[in-house]
């Protein structure tokens, strides 16, 4: 039961006055039930900006935002989020975190499914450990766990394979196309990488920043599922490019 | 465990060297025994009044850990009413800071005259003396929690009493333990200022005992006494934070072996 969302004329500015900054202007999205997107943007243009808003977590300063039809004003249920940070709880094991939105919603045990998930992301044996014990691109993992563990219709993350190595990251990218194509969710993903960005969206939304704006959205039509043989396909490619080339057009260089 | 011993070895240099010190000053300056004892004169008072300065010691630890529990049981509550109520907080934290201010030793014989000798008004005293340090530190704790841990908690949608349950007081643990090092040291004070005002025994009864008859070496005695209390009870807290919160990185990265 995926949703739609619908982003119509949104603004956030931080402060007020001279002092205040404005993260995001007039920014429209419609994202389709079950559509993959991808964020890319230079760094501090308002993309983790947009995600909160998305999410639930803060207001925007005008315009509209809604889910399934309903506007946002408080984190919906059905709604997964992968912080840019993993905000592990570090007196929790794996385990523990990866069932703490189960234990807050009061569900029932799901053992099974916390094992399956952790092993998923190649993190079998790890089950007890605290998040210390774990290095920044587990508990990345460890995170995406906790945000899939309740099934969500709405998959919002920021940046969730940014400390993994290259490897890991292709193997990431593979399961997440896997699960969406099973499960059908509504993914909104922010990523720096445009390989990332391309390989799994349906669409690829470019902003600029200050204040952060939409640049363009690129389409990327490959046939799925995809995998990084893809790399080579010229529709990949020329995608790629076209990004690159906005991105660079706006100051950013990767 | 040979690590262990290494970093004890520290501390026990420096006691050595105070002891030497302290006997070369005696000896050099020729201090007499009623204003500055041998520290051998201090050790063989100790031994010979043992069971007697056990039994006050035994007293003193006891208003000293009432008061201290006090501190905690309405140190910490305190402190999450007035993190949850800006209205509350706005009202009473000037004057709970006012308070601090304010010569607790002299609030002693007011407490006395008010609520008579019993042990009741010692825990009070120590109590007044002891709560601040918990009081102001679980405040910093359960403020200081990052705007991510708190979208975390919205996200999965945790109410009022499971953010707290769940995030902020877990998180407040290794602040609140540090303010509660603070106050068992600051209980053992609170403790002596109690058995000064009113008491007929404790060790604070005993040092006003011992400076009405100018007996230096019971004095220092009580002191040795009071020290051991006061490490002990530090130790003990410290233990029981250990064991508490072994996941934070104060205490992780004191035993990198662990
Ligand atoms: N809570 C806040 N208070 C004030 N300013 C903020 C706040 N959050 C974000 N900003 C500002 O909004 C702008 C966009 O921030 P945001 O975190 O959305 O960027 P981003 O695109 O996610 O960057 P990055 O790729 O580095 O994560 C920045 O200029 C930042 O300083
Ligand atoms: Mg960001």
């Amino acid at each position: 039961m995926a949703q739609p969302i619908t982003i119509s004329g949104v603004s956030k500015t931080f402060g007020s006055g001279t002092a205040g900054v404005q993260a995001l202007q007039d920014v429209d999205l419609e994202v389709a039930a079950g559509e993959f997107v991808a964020i890319v943007g230079a760094s501090g243009c308002g993309k983790s900006t947009l995600l909160r808003l998305v999410g639930g977590l803060a207001p925007p300063t005008s315009g509209r935002i809604e889910i399934g039809g309903k506007p946002v004003v408080e984190p919906s249920p059905g709604i997964g989020i992968v912080f840019q940070t993993p905000v592990l709880l570090p007196w929790r094991t794996v385990e523990q975190n990866v069932q703490l939105p189960l234990v807050i919603q009061r569900s029932g045990d799901a053992a099974q499914r916390i094992q399956d998930l952790l092993e998923l992301v190649g993190l079998r044996g790890f089950e007890r450990r605290r998040p210390y014990e774990l290095s920044g691109g587990m508990q990345q993992r460890v995170a995406l766990c906790r945000a899939l563990v309740t099934d969500p219709s709405l998959l919002l993350m920021d940046e969730p394979f940014g400390a993994l190595d290259a490897l890991t990251r292709e193997q990431m990218n593979l399961e997440l196309q896997r699960i969406w194509l099973e499960t059908g969710k509504t993914v909104l993903l922010i990523t720096h990488s445009i390989t990332e960005a391309v390989m799994l969206a349906d669409r690829v939304v470019v902003m600029t920043p200050r204040p952060g704006r939409i640049r363009e959205i690129i389409e990327v039509k490959l046939p799925r599922p995809r995998d990084f043989s893809a790399l080579r396909d010229a529709a990949f490619h020329e995608a790629c490019e076209r990004i690159r080339m906005l991105m660079n057009a706006s100051g950013f260089v990767e | 465990m040979m690590r262990r011993l290494g970093t004890m070895l520290y501390p026990i240099a420096t006691l050595v060297a105070l002891v030497v010190i302290w006997y070369a000053a005696v000896k050099l300056f020729h201090v007499p025994a009623y204003l500055l004892p041998l520290p051998g004169d201090v050790i063989e008072r100790i031994r010979e009044d043992f069971w007697f300065l056990l039994h006050h010691s035994w007293i003193t630890t006891g208003i000293t850990l009432g008061g201290f529990v006090l501190s905690i049981v309405i140190g910490v509550p305190l402190a999450i009413v007035l993190v949850a109520s800006k209205t509350l907080e706005r009202a009473v934290m000037p004057w709970l800071i006012l308070s601090q201010t304010f010569p607790k030793v002299a609030l002693a014989p007011l407490v006395v005259v008010w609520f008579g000798l019993g042990l009741g008004p010692k825990l009070v005293v120590t109590f007044l003396v002891a709560f601040f340090p918990v009081l102001v530190s679980t405040i910093v704790g359960l403020r200081s929690i990052e705007r991510e841990m708190i979208e975390l908690a919205r996200a999965v949608r945790a109410s009022t009493l499971q953010t707290f349950w769940h995030f902020r007081l877990p998180l407040a643990l290794p602040n609140i333990f540090a303010g509660m090092k603070v106050s068992v040291a600051f209980s053992v004070v609170g403790a002596v200022i109690a058995e000064w005002v009113g008491a007929n025994a404790g060790l604070g009864y005993l040092l006003l005992q011992a400076n009405a008859n100018l007996d230096t070496g019971l004095l220092f005695a009580v002191l040795v006494a009071l020290m051991v209390i006061g490490v002990v009870l530090y130790y003990a807290v410290e233990l029981v934070e250990r064991l508490v919160i072994p996941w934070h990185s104060t205490i992780r990265l004191q035993n990198p072996t662990a």
